[in-house]
């Protein structure tokens, strides 16, 4: 009678303080709606995959052989082998984006590019703490607040901390309303906060916005060749969108395909989360970067809109509205419409936030694409 | 503290070339858009009233 005690034997205090991170997932996600979609399936494959002799990861079995387990096969089909499931969502993502704010105001797209600058910073300081190259980048793509560029950019660099690594964008992203106020009152003054911009948008034509979708699309490919598969489902996703007679395939690509994408990602990623690969201090240090990749990303938009207002005199910008080049798409918008409110009553930044962050959205995709292209030719 | 002087100059390297891409990709985007822009406006002008 020996096998009932096999798995109770072989549990380690790793696996316990394993299925405790997943119960603390589970709890975030249902009391404090922490993401719930994704914190919730990875919280509960954390406790799938850490018990001992799990089913659902490989086993060898005594006179069988290899038994290939559910979340270890999704694992390898859906993320190792084809970055199918990051991709997948990445068109969901793009048939909801509206770039209609950002079309009628092009000029947002700048502060999507200066908030990617946190990636950069993080992924020097992660190499002053010892990390290589490769999962220094992996680190400090946390900060494109995008999880499945996140996701992504960390299995294709063979990252060893791809479980933290989404567990941190995740986390971070469900976190942006308490992050990025701390740090857009760290370098800005209420007066600046309360600077007002009136909203004039200009109209945007159906075939600008149809265009829109191909043209971001062959541009970030000249560019950065490897980012066509993040770029290009993105956008492909968009133009699903705004071409008018794909009502019903936007409409899946909105709900069905997303989220069913979203349920199997989460308890896919959670492969990542055994003990024996999570439980180390690389892990905390992981999360550490991650959360101050965020807060550069936000400082860096911050300093540019503040950059640009040096030279110029009159429309000059809330500097708040560069916070919002940041990815995580609508809660940055928000965050800042609500402390552009808080500063001046009369202030409604909503639009041009939103059209900063969508901006963000672009330039996160195209940030992942460069350090693809770019980090290879770093390893030789 | 040991510091990898080599590892440090590619991650510098990887944020200069980094940020220089991210900006031209953006600042050809933001020129293509506000040329579409003008355009179709002018092409909107241009259409007869019915």
């Amino acid at each position: 009678m020996d096998f009932i005690l096999d798995g109770i034997r072989q549990f380690t205090w790793q696996q316990g303080l394993m299925m405790i991170i997943g119960a603390v997932l589970i709890y975030l996600a249902i009391k404090k709606e922490l993401e719930p979609s994704l914190l919730l399936p990875m919280g509960f494959g954390a406790i799938l995959v850490n018990i001992p002799l799990s089913g659902a990861i490989t086993q060898s079995l005594q006179g069988i052989g290899d038994v290939t387990g559910i979340v270890e096969w999704l694992f390898h089909i859906g993320i190792e082998a084809s970055e199918a499931m990051p991709l997948l969502l990445f068109i969901g993502i793009g048939a909801m984006i509206d770039f209609g704010p950002l079309l009628s105001n092009p000029k947002l797209l700048l502060f999507g590019g200066a908030a990617q600058f946190g990636i950069f910073m993080t992924i020097t300081f992660a190499v002053l703490l010892g990390f290589d190259i490769r999962d220094a980048a992996a680190a400090g793509i946390i900060g494109a607040a995008d999880g499945p560029t996140s996701i992504l950019v960390s299995q294709v660099l063979k990252s060893k901390y791809i479980g933290a690594i989404a567990v941190a964008a995740y986390s971070y992203m469900a976190l942006v309303p308490i992050i990025q106020p701390m740090a857009i009152k760290l370098v800005t003054t209420k007066k600046e906060r309360a600077i007002p911009m009136p909203y004039n948008p200009k109209s945007v034509s159906k075939t600008t916005r149809i265009l829109f979708p191909i043209i971001v699309t062959v541009i970030a490919g000249l560019v950065a060749p490897t980012s066509v598969s993040l770029v290009g489902f993105l956008m492909f996703g968009n133009l699903i969108r705004e071409c008018g007679v794909l009502r019903a395939l936007s409409d899946t690509a909105q709900k069905d395909l997303a989220n069913l994408i979203t349920l199997l990602l989460g308890i896919t990623i959670s492969f990542s989360m055994r003990a024996e690969q999570f439980v180390q201090l690389e892990t905390l240090l992981i999360m550490a970067l991650g959360l101050f990749a965020f807060v550069f990303d936000t400082i860096a938009g911050v300093l540019f809109a503040k950059l640009l207002n040096l030279f110029s005199r009159k429309n000059k910008i809330n500097p708040m509205v560069g916070a919002a080049g940041i990815s995580a798409f609508p809660m940055s918008a928000r965050v800042v419409q609500r402390m552009g409110l808080q500063a001046n009553p009369t202030n409604h930044l909503l639009m041009h936030a939103a059209g900063a962050n969508v901006a963000g959205q672009i330039a996160s995709v195209i940030a992942g694409g460069v350090i693809l292209q770019l980090v290879p030719l770093l390893l030789g | 503290m040991h510091i990898d002087t080599v590892a440090l100059l590619q991650s510098l390297g990887l944020m200069w070339k980094g940020m220089l891409s991210i900006f031209a990709v953006i600042l050809v985007i933001y020129l293509v858009v506000t040329i579409m822009l003008r355009v179709t406006a002018n092409h909107k002008e241009n259409k007869p009233q019915e």
